[in-house]
């Protein structure tokens, strides 16, 4: 239970985030600007030269060098934070790939970015899907800030040991100021207890040298999926262990149910989308329409089984899978791959269309969703897909520029 | 530092082609920081310089001081606050693919001990062309066809690049003289990690008997010869004074130091010239400062 009562205040999915990293004592942080992550790092400067925040801060020349930085803290065990999106996180991809080769409990926000403009879709962080990052996908600035103090604690695990990405949509989360609940540090400690390394890797002060002999390649991956697969546990459990002191909840920290129950379409929908989508599936069920939605939170590591527990649970007879990614050359998204995927084994699997939604940040509206959901709806009753897979701008979306670009 | 005694942190054997001064470079600068140290070695043919008795820090090609900078400033939150940072890199490392992450690190202050180590190619991944080769160099990219002989444009002058930015220490260092590349890295202990003034800057010119194409047994005295004709001017810059340390009363002519490499054998006698003129006005330029003192 809560010892100390919220502050509520009107502020952004950035300074969320920069909140949370504060009150979970972060001793290193490296960062370079790029738009829309920046407000992040420039709140935590803030804070160190307030006095708010006893933090070693490296205001480095590029997010290739700013990795590396992570790197080169985290092996010294303490905990460390960063945050980039877009084309810095591909800039970043070669030391990304590394992280996890370390077992350095990273945190890292990625407001997403298309590789293609300034705005939302996730271009950026998909290429990073295969490279032992935790990705949790949020909706708001309040479970931004929620999810950046559990990812402390969940990579931090011994179970874990994994790099671990936040990822909320560029300008709609991270620029959007929203009311949000601003844990007490008391109470954050409470939940969040001091970082304690496995093992340190580089501890000059050690009385005999240590030669490290790590794993050949193959037994290092196979380490690293045991670890991503004890990750569902951990995460589902901090979800759990949150909630017992704030109160709040995000489904079972993989995914979040709505309207699902007697639903025989469902969409999956990801991050602020949800919000429209929500009000979407509400508009139908006053039709009448049976039909539900999945948030998928938590995408690495996928929630496979829970995938599979729900379609058994409810039998959906059809399933739209909305997202903002693309994987060219197959006509489909990443998470429509690994859903189709998780489902293929069971006997009653439904019918599955994806939708590739908001590219370059394009608005993702009730009209765009309405659409998609008559296309998911159809299929579920009569069993016919017209078309597989839909571009939003096949479905009636418009691309929304800013009148400066 | 531990110099006094003799701990060392190095330890045979290497990896490394006979002849390569590399591993010299490497066992003197670690030796003489002692235990309290931490290495970091990007791709290069230091990491070829054999077992170390002190933990490295992780790095990838490209940003090996960005990696330092990390890890100093982890050691600094874990409570160690008098280790020794190092980075050793190659001119690769360091002149093309590792100058950004190294401009950076210099730029910002970052309390880093970095260590060149020069062979003017990409010797481990196999004699490729980097920005450090002479010109009219043969290397596997720049090869002596009958169209186009070597290397065609100038290498950067390194050192100076680091001058521009203000830190405390630069200097170059010949292993044919190993007392000053100590008394040197005794320099950099004492300016960056003692006093914490900022990243300490020491290339020495590793000479390569696989790339430059000359007989193992000739490592020292191809040295001696780089110093001698001018090629490799030995200086140090502490603190915006600077010191040439080494002034041959006449420098040899450069032909020698050429012709006893495969590398460099092909030039003619006007490359040669425009090369030594060119070394020569330099050699001028660093007498004057050496007067001047700054």
């Amino acid at each position: 239970m809560k010892m100390v009562e919220e502050i509520i205040d009107f502020i952004t999915g950035n300074d969320a985030v920069a909140y949370a990293v504060k009150m979970a004592r972060v001793k290193v942080v490296a960062a370079y600007p790029i738009t829309p992550q920046s407000p992040v790092t420039e709140k935590i400067a803030e804070y160190i030269n307030n006095g708010e925040m006893d933090t070693e801060f490296i205001a480095i020349e590029g997010e290739h060098s700013c990795l590396a930085a992570m790197r080169g803290a985290g092996v010294c065990g303490v905990r460390v934070f960063t945050a980039t999106c877009g084309p810095g996180l591909m800039y970043a991809h070669e030391n990304l790939e590394c992280v996890h080769r370390d077992r350095t409990p990273l945190v890292i926000a990625v407001p997403n970015r298309s590789y293609s403009s300034l705005f939302a879709d996730y271009t950026d962080s998909m290429p990073e899907a295969t490279t032992g990052f935790i990705q949790v996908f949020v909706e708001s600035p309040q479970e931004a800030l929620d999810t950046t103090l559990q990812a402390f604690r969940v990579a931090e695990d011994h179970r874990v040991l994994m790099p671990f990405m936040i990822l909320y949509d560029g300008y709609v989360t991270s620029h959007t100021g929203a009311t949000v609940r601003l844990p007490s540090q008391e109470d954050v400690d409470k939940f969040l207890p001091p970082f304690k390394p496995y093992a340190v890797k580089v501890d000059p002060s050690r009385s005999e040298f240590i030669q490290w002999e790590a794993p050949g390649v193959p037994i290092q991956e196979m380490e690293h999926e045991q670890a991503m697969e004890n990750a569902r546990e951990v995460i589902k459990l901090a979800n759990e262990e949150y909630a017992k002191i704030f109160g709040r909840r995000y489904g079972d920290g993989l995914l979040e149910t709505y309207r699902v129950e007697d639903a025989e379409a469902v969409l999956v929908t990801m991050a602020s989308m949800t919000g429209t989508a929500r009000q979407v599936i509400d508009m139908l069920r006053e039709k009448g329409e049976k039909i539900g939605l999945i948030r998928l939170r938590t995408f690495r590591p996928f929630p496979i089984k829970e995938f599979q527990a729900l379609q058994e649970k409810y039998s959906f007879k059809a399933m739209g899978v909305c997202e903002r990614d693309v994987t060219h050359g197959c006509r489909y998204g990443e998470v429509y791959g690994d859903i189709k995927t998780s489902l293929y084994d069971l006997d009653n699997r439904p019918k599955m269309i994806n939708f590739i939604l908001g590219l370059g940040g394009a608005d993702i509206r009730i009209p765009t969703l309405v659409t998609a959901s008559e296309k998911v709806l159809y299929t579920a009753k009569t069993g016919k897909i017209e078309k597989e897979s839909w571009f939003g701008a096949e479905i009636g979306e418009v691309e929304t520029r800013l009148a400066a670009f | 530092m531990s110099s006094q005694t003799v701990e060392r942190v190095t330890v045979p054997p290497t990896g490394a082609c006979q002849g390569c001064a590399m591993v010299l470079i490497a066992r003197h600068a670690l030796d003489t920081l002692g235990r309290n140290s931490v290495v970091t070695i990007p791709a290069s043919c230091g990491a070829w310089s054999g077992a170390m008795l002190i933990d490295r820090g992780p790095t990838q090609f490209p940003s090996a001081a960005a990696a330092a900078s990390g890890v100093a400033a982890g050691l600094r939150a874990a409570g160690h606050k008098d280790t020794n940072v190092v980075v050793i890199a190659g001119d690769g490392g360091t002149y093309d693919i590792g100058l950004q992450a190294l401009s950076g690190a210099a730029e910002r202050g970052e309390k880093i001990i970095y260590i060149c180590q020069n062979n003017q190619a990409y010797m481990n991944t196999g004699i490729q062309r980097s920005g450090a080769t002479p010109r009219w160099g043969w290397t596997t990219t720049t090869p002596v066809g009958s169209v186009i002989k070597g290397k065609t444009v100038w290498p950067k002058i390194m050192p100076e690049i680091m001058e521009a930015h203000h830190i405390p220490l630069v200097a170059t260092a010949s292993i044919h003289n190993i007392p000053d590349y100590k008394r040197k890295i005794k320099i950099a202990y004492e300016l960056t990690t003692k006093q914490g003034k900022g990243l300490s800057y020491i290339e020495v010119l590793n000479t390569c008997p696989t790339g430059w194409r000359y007989s193992p047994e000739k490592m020292v005295a191809i040295a001696r010869l780089a110093v001698e004709t001018g090629f490799w001017p030995v200086y140090e810059v502490v603190e915006g004074k600077f010191k040439l340390n080494i002034k041959p009363k006449e420098l040899k002519p450069l032909k020698e130091f050429y012709q006893m490499q495969g590398r460099l054998r092909h030039l003619t006698d006007e490359q040669i010239a425009e090369t030594e003129k060119l070394i020569h006005s330099r050699w001028e330029r660093l007498l004057e400062r050496d007067q001047r003192g700054y």
